[in-house]
């Protein structure tokens, strides 16, 4: 093997020539320079309405631009900012046949001033006469010309204000906006108008083709202000709250995605937000061109005098315009003058135009402008996930590759060599290339790679390619994937820092500084992780070690050991000759070599990666055509081991290309984004947790399920989670475990050492993990402070039930009570409803309930015992049962309150459990009185007779009453005889019955002191209440029916004691005898 | 226990045995009670029918006429009222007073009633046959001249003879005022005579007041008497109708 640390002395450029090529701005270096870095640029997407078909090189541009035929063109090149649209348009300047006037208009510091500045010290002191009326500067500070250009906006936003109508004056007087954007207060605190006008200043130099356009931040300020606007009219107000409702809903997306990405979304209901947009935007430049003190037609007549006079001088104008957002505020009339074609007039020259834009300024104009733009150049196309557009130079990672080389080779190339090479024709194939004599090439190229001849070192392939695809602006307005992130984000870091190299500080520090490179980029996995640990002590160097393996290797989730054709070793995609040359440890001791085919492509092939997508498509990275290799034999799980995943299944729940692909999101959850696919991380956690269940003493058996569903166990960061859920923290030992288990689960040929060490991870995982789940299931099932068993405060629930069913008494043993607990329930034998009502109302509190508890206690006494007859734990309970016979007191419960979703019937057995203990202990006593005053009522009712001897008299009396006395009672005496039936059903009625006997003994035994309250419940439970309780019911009746039969008959012979008066009737009877008798003898008298 | 029984508040039931013996008594007075109260009721109820008999009693007595079919029509029905009234004046048992309460006292309003209708229709027949045809001579008299003073006398005779017909009035009341009006009819009929109106003149005029009388009827006699009193306009002669 070469030993690349003897090949390589130190560095082969130095930071000078590197700051001097590293020139983010494209109009920033020397035409050597330029031209040594020039990468052609093909493939670009280009229409024209001339009709002519163009080649999509940047040759085939320039051929077709400059010909000394083409007599009109205004060609837009659109691309995001950073993609190149400067380059290109230097380009061709740099390119252009000789004869035309060349305007080359730089971004200069981005404000219309400097840009009209340039124009005019270009066009030399010979049109210095053009510029002369152009700018009339208005006399104001900074804030104001913010106030007037706030005060000309309100103004121009009145229905009546523009003799043109622009087309959405109704619109803006339905709003009243004039009064609303006129208003004191949104004139005091909205910054939007101050925004533009800074951005129209060029920003501070940093403009960087921001467009000077009020955009969604600027309304979403504007809706801040309504709260505190005093004095707007109702009309207004009501704007403001419908826009501050708009905003409010798109603000978690605006924390997400870039204003500009916001108002490209179609699909944003955002209505009002966006005519407020448009109409503010369609009144900017009117707005601020009093500002800028140029008339509305200066500009266009500026244009027209130059072109005359270049007219008449028979040359063509070729305006060259990097960036045109420069010109806002006048870029209406500027693109104005660009379209008038010299073949529609005579009086003005030929005249060719390239301006770069951005995709969201191009589609702007596109509307009025579209039809005079007879070429569109666009850099970029349009990524399927949306947002910014991806630059089309450096799509694919050869490209990037081979971007990156030139700038490798051109920083390493002394200056006079470069200026020796463009004065002798520039050639772009005899570019001058160090790599070609340098002794260490062989070793060099073994351990970097190379492209088209030149090193790629200090680089490798990946690390070109892992750089730029990790690029990432903070505020995401702008993508980084462009030739500037390129140059700002890859090559800078590295390249302007060789002394570190010598110090043996590479990959260098200054990769981390840069805001672009998002920290968790950096963190490697755990097993890689723990062999830097393992191989480096100083903190500094395992930092080195990280930036190495994370972005110089192959960025996969495996850690392979190869060797390369060459006999290069490589590790991690790393090779060994790169360790050598950044003087940093080897970090593949002791892993053992992958088999050919099993590992990943080495880094640094020189044979170019086939499958990597030409066509836009997103690169992985990964060049291994078969994400899901057979687990080699090497991984076969010892006998008898259990296989982790999937608890106590054998088969795996989640497949193997979801494993990958879990196993790609796990790294990027570990790196702080969302995991995606939820339902195949559930089913994974389910797994997971299952696992980490059978670490567990105590499984939990009927709870685990309860608290550990599948959406109560979430990885940190995957949703909205309460106390309930159980989060599996993003931290180190969790990240490392999933990568392990992922890993094992997928049967991922792995080092020996690797496969040793994931073990442990996993093991680690699952013993904390069921820690936690330990912390979870105590803190949920409200075990904290001081615990409480709750199979045994089921048991008890379910003992105390039946005990007072009558199911099993107190004083049976142990073993029967036990038995009955895990029984199902026959009818009650105690009669519930007989009984003191504190007692009926126990068993009812748990009528509802008892089998699920039932249910849950088998479960939790259950032993797993293979898959024959059950078998339960008894001694879980025992303790619990003894002291509820002992004392009749439950266990300490927690409040049923505290249990929350899934969790209720423990919430219940809380409750239930509460309650009985305050009740069940009364209860003996209660009923025990209960029974004595029923005994007593019954011996009193008796009347020291036998209950036949009692009822016979009884009858006899009722019997007779009614014989003589139908209405005596007749209600009282049936309900009687019922009764009395009963009983004479129970035999009770029968001297000689065993159910007399038993009820006799019991009415005339002696009472029994007890010394336990359980006891006394036993007692209570062996009553004859079935016996005494219809004897009472008829006795009871008995008397109610004498006592109604007597006060009838009593009234009955009271009320009829005397014979009556009989004088009325007598006398009437004889006066009316003698008066008959007298009429008679009158008719026979006077016969 | 034992004790407590005699604080229990038991159901009288030695004093309903005990009492069971006095049921049956008190169950027959309960009846003849019951039989009183309503005999009772309907003796006070009509306790006025033996006044009301005794003075139909006085207006048979003071009508001259048969009264041979009256004792045939009423000799039952005041045998029943005397018989029924002789019991409830005796010491009647629980039977008869039941009997009593169900049919004699129900019958007996209707059979007063009776007694009362035939006895009024006898003396008002008895009255018309001594006092009628005044008030019709008195119409006719009031309207010629020369004897209209007889006339309004006759008609207020006639006034007080209708009076006679009331049954509310007192019987003994009802006889001394027939006789005193028999006494005056008597005198104005002496007064008639004195006015040249013997008895054919009066009966035709009479008849001439109540019904068309036959132009027969009408003597020389009558129809002097009546020219002679410049009455003839006060008569017409009509055809009958056939």
């Amino acid at each position: 093997m070469v030993d690349v640390a003897d090949a390589i002395h130190g560095t082969c450029w130095t930071a000078e020539r590197a700051d001097s090529i590293l020139r983010s701005v494209a109009l920033a270096n020397n035409v050597p320079e330029f031209l040594a870095v020039h990468q052609p640029i093909r493939d670009f997407q280009i229409s024209t309405t001339t009709g002519q078909s163009i080649d999509p090189t940047d040759e085939g541009l320039l051929a077709d631009l400059s010909n000394p035929d083409t007599r009109h063109a205004f060609c837009v090149v659109e691309g995001e900012p950073g993609a190149g649209k400067s380059h290109l348009i230097r380009w061709l300047e740099v390119k252009w046949r000789e004869g035309d006037l060349i305007l080359l208009i730089e971004r200069a510091d981005g404000s219309l001033t400097g840009t009209l500045r340039q124009l005019r010290d270009k066009l030399g002191q010979k049109y210095a006469h053009l510029f002369a009326n152009l700018a009339q500067s208005v006399e104001a500070t900074f804030d104001g010309r913010v106030k007037l250009f706030h005060a000309n906006l309100a103004a121009s936003l009145s229905p009546t204000f523009f003799t043109n109508k622009l087309g959405d004056e109704e619109w803006c007087g339905t709003w009243e906006l004039e009064r609303l954007i006129g208003n004191p207060t949104v004139q005091e605190r909205w910054t939007g108008p101050k925004r533009i006008l800074d951005v129209m200043s060029g920003d501070g130099g940093q403009r960087n083709s921001a467009s000077a356009s009020f955009d969604l931040d600027d309304i979403m300020a504007l809706s801040q202000v309504q709260l505190a606007a005093e004095g707007l009219p109702p009309r207004a107000m009501m704007l403001m709250r419908k826009l501050k409702k708009e905003c409010d809903r798109i603000a978690p997306a605006r924390a997400e995605r870039s204003s500009h990405d916001l108002l490209m979304d179609d699909d944003l209901e955002i209505p009002e937000a966006r005519r407020l947009l448009d109409a503010l935007n369609h009144r900017r430049d009117f707005a601020v061109q009093p500002i800028l003190g140029i008339t509305v037609d200066g500009l266009r007549d500026m244009f027209l005098k130059l072109r005359k006079a270049l007219l008449a001088e028979e040359r063509r104008l070729v305006l060259l315009l990097e960036d045109v957002t420069s010109w806002e505020g006048i870029d209406g009339q500027l693109i104005d003058s660009l379209a008038v074609d010299a073949r529609t007039r005579s009086d003005v020259c030929d005249m060719v135009s390239v301006v770069g834009m951005t995709p969201l300024y191009f589609k702007a104009i596109q509307g009025n402008y579209g039809g005079r733009i007879s070429h569109v150049l666009r850099l970029g196309r349009q990524r399927q996930s949306g947002g910014f557009q991806q630059t089309i130079q450096l799509a694919t990672s050869d490209a990037q590759t081979q971007f990156a080389a030139r700038y490798l080779r051109a920083v390493r190339i002394e200056k006079p060599d470069l200026e020796s090479w463009f004065a002798n024709g520039a050639e772009p194939d005899a570019v001058p290339n160090k790599c070609d004599g340098c002794a260490g090439q062989r070793a060099c190229f073994s351990a970097f790679g190379a492209e088209g001849g030149i090193g790629l070192f200090p680089f490798n392939r990946n690390a070109i390619t892992n750089m730029f695809e990790a690029l990432e602006d903070p505020k995401g307005s702008q993508s980084l994937q462009t030739p500037r992130g390129m140059i700002q984000g890859v090559l800078s870091p590295v390249l302007l820092n060789p002394t570190r190299l010598d110090a043996g500080e590479f990959p260098p520090l200054e990769i981390e500084f840069s805001e672009w490179m998002p920290e968790r980029r950096l963190q490697p996995s755990g097993f890689m992780a723990q062999i830097i640990d393992a191989a480096e002590p100083d903190a500094a160097r395992r930092a080195q070690l990280q930036r190495l393996v994370m972005l110089w290797g192959d960025a996969t989730h495996d850690v392979t050991l190869t060797t390369d054709a060459g006999g290069q070793r490589h590790v991690a995609g790393i090779a060994e000759g790169i360790f050598e040359a950044f003087d940093l440890p080897w970090l593949g001791s002791g892993l053992d070599e992958t088999p050919a085919g099993a590992g990943a492509q080495t880094a640094n092939s020189a044979v170019p990666n086939e499958a990597v997508p030409q066509s836009g498509e997103e690169t992985t990275g990964d060049p291994r055509p078969d994400p899901t290799p057979t687990p080699a034999p090497l991984l076969a799980q010892p006998p008898g081991a259990k296989p982790v995943g999937g608890g106590k299944s054998a088969a795996p729940t989640v497949s193997p290309t979801k494993l990958k692909s879990l196993a790609d999101q796990a790294q990027a959850w570990r790196d702080g984004k969302p995991v995606g696919d939820p339902t195949a991380w559930e089913q994974l956690l389910q797994d997971l947790m299952s696992d980490a269940r059978e670490l567990l003493p105590d499984p939990a058996p009927g709870l685990w399920e309860r608290v550990f569903t599948k959406d109560l166990v979430k990885l940190e960061g995957a949703g909205k989670t309460d106390s309930r859920h159980f989060v599996i923290p993003r931290e180190e030992w969790v990240t490392r475990g999933l990568e392990a288990y992922l890993l094992q689960r997928q049967g991922t040929p792995l080092q020996s050492i690797q496969r040793e060490t994931n073990l442990r991870a996993i093991a680690r995982m699952l013993r904390r993990l069921a820690e936690l789940a330990r912390a979870q299931l105590d803190r949920r099932l409200e075990m904290e402070p001081h615990g409480w068993s709750i199979p045994g405060a089921i048991a008890q629930l379910l003992l105390a039930r039946a005990w007072l069913r009558g199911a099993v008494s107190p004083s049976e043993p142990l073993s029967k009570q036990f038995q009955e607990l895990l029984s199902t329930e026959q009818e009650p034998r105690s009669l519930p409803t007989e009984r003191a009502d504190s007692w009926g109302e126990l068993i009812k509190g748990t009528d509802y309930w008892h089998d699920k508890f039932r249910l849950l206690l088998r479960n939790q006494l259950t032993l797993p015992l293979g898959s024959g007859e059950r078998l339960y734990d008894a001694g879980l309970v025992a303790r619990q049962m003894a002291d509820l016979r002992k004392t009749l007191r439950t266990v300490t419960v927690p409040a049923g309150s505290l249990f929350t979703r899934g969790l209720e019937e423990l919430g219940k057995l809380a409750d239930l459990a509460a309650q009985t203990d305050a009740a069940l202990r009364h209860i003996p006593a209660r009923e025990a009185k209960s029974l004595a005053e029923r005994r007593d009522r019954a011996l009193t009712l008796l009347r020291a007779s036998t209950l036949k001897h009692h009822l016979d008299r009884v009858d006899d009396a009722l019997n007779q009453t009614g014989k003589a006395l139908a209405q005596a009672a007749p209600v009282e005496r049936q309900d009687y005889f019922n009764a009395r039936r009963k009983i004479a059903e129970a035999e009770l009625l029968d001297e000689a019955s065993d159910a007399w006997i038993t009820l006799r003994d019991y009415l005339l035994a002696d009472d029994v002191p007890f010394d336990d309250e359980a006891k006394r419940l036993s007692h209570t439970l062996s009553v004859p209440i079935s016996t005494l309780r219809p004897t009472l019911d008829a006795l009871e009746k008995a008397e109610t029916a004498i006592r109604a039969a007597y006060q009838f008959a009593h009234a009955y012979v009271e009320t009829n004691q005397s014979d009556g008066d009989l004088s009325v009737v007598q006398n009437f009877g004889t006066r009316l005898a003698q008066a008959a008798s007298t009429v008679r003898t009158t008719l026979e008298e006077v016969a | 226990m034992a004790d407590d029984a005699g604080l229990v508040d038991l159901a009288p039931l030695d004093e309903l045995v005990g009492i069971l013996p006095k049921i049956e008594r008190a169950k027959e007075r309960a009846r003849l009670g019951t039989a009183l109260q309503k005999a009772t009721a309907s003796a006070e109820q009509y306790g006025h029918f033996p006044e009301r008999l005794i003075g139909l009693s006085t207006l048979l007595a003071a009508i001259d006429s048969d009264k041979e079919e009256l004792r045939g029509e009423l000799g039952l029905t005041l045998t029943t009222i005397a018989k029924m009234g002789q019991i409830l004046g005796g010491d009647p048992t629980i039977e008869q007073l039941d009997g009593i309460n169900q049919a004699g006292m129900a019958q007996l309003p209707l059979q007063v009633d009776k007694v009362a209708a035939r006895v009024e229709d006898l003396w008002r027949r008895s009255v018309q046959t001594d006092l009628g045809g005044q008030a019709a001579l008195g119409e006719v008299l009031s309207a010629i001249p020369g004897v209209e003073a007889l006339g309004r006398d006759l008609k207020a005779l006639a006034v007080r003879t209708r009076a006679l017909d009331d049954p509310k009035m007192v019987a003994e009341q009802r006889v001394a005022e027939r006789d005193a009006l028999l006494l005056e009819a008597s005198a104005l009929q002496a007064r008639l005579l004195d006015a040249g109106i013997a008895a054919p003149i009066a009966d035709f005029l009479v008849s001439v007041a109540a019904n068309p009388v036959r132009l027969s009827d009408l003597t020389e006699e009558i129809f002097e008497w009546i020219r002679s009193h410049d009455a003839l306009a006060l008569f017409s002669v009509s055809a009958r109708s056939i």
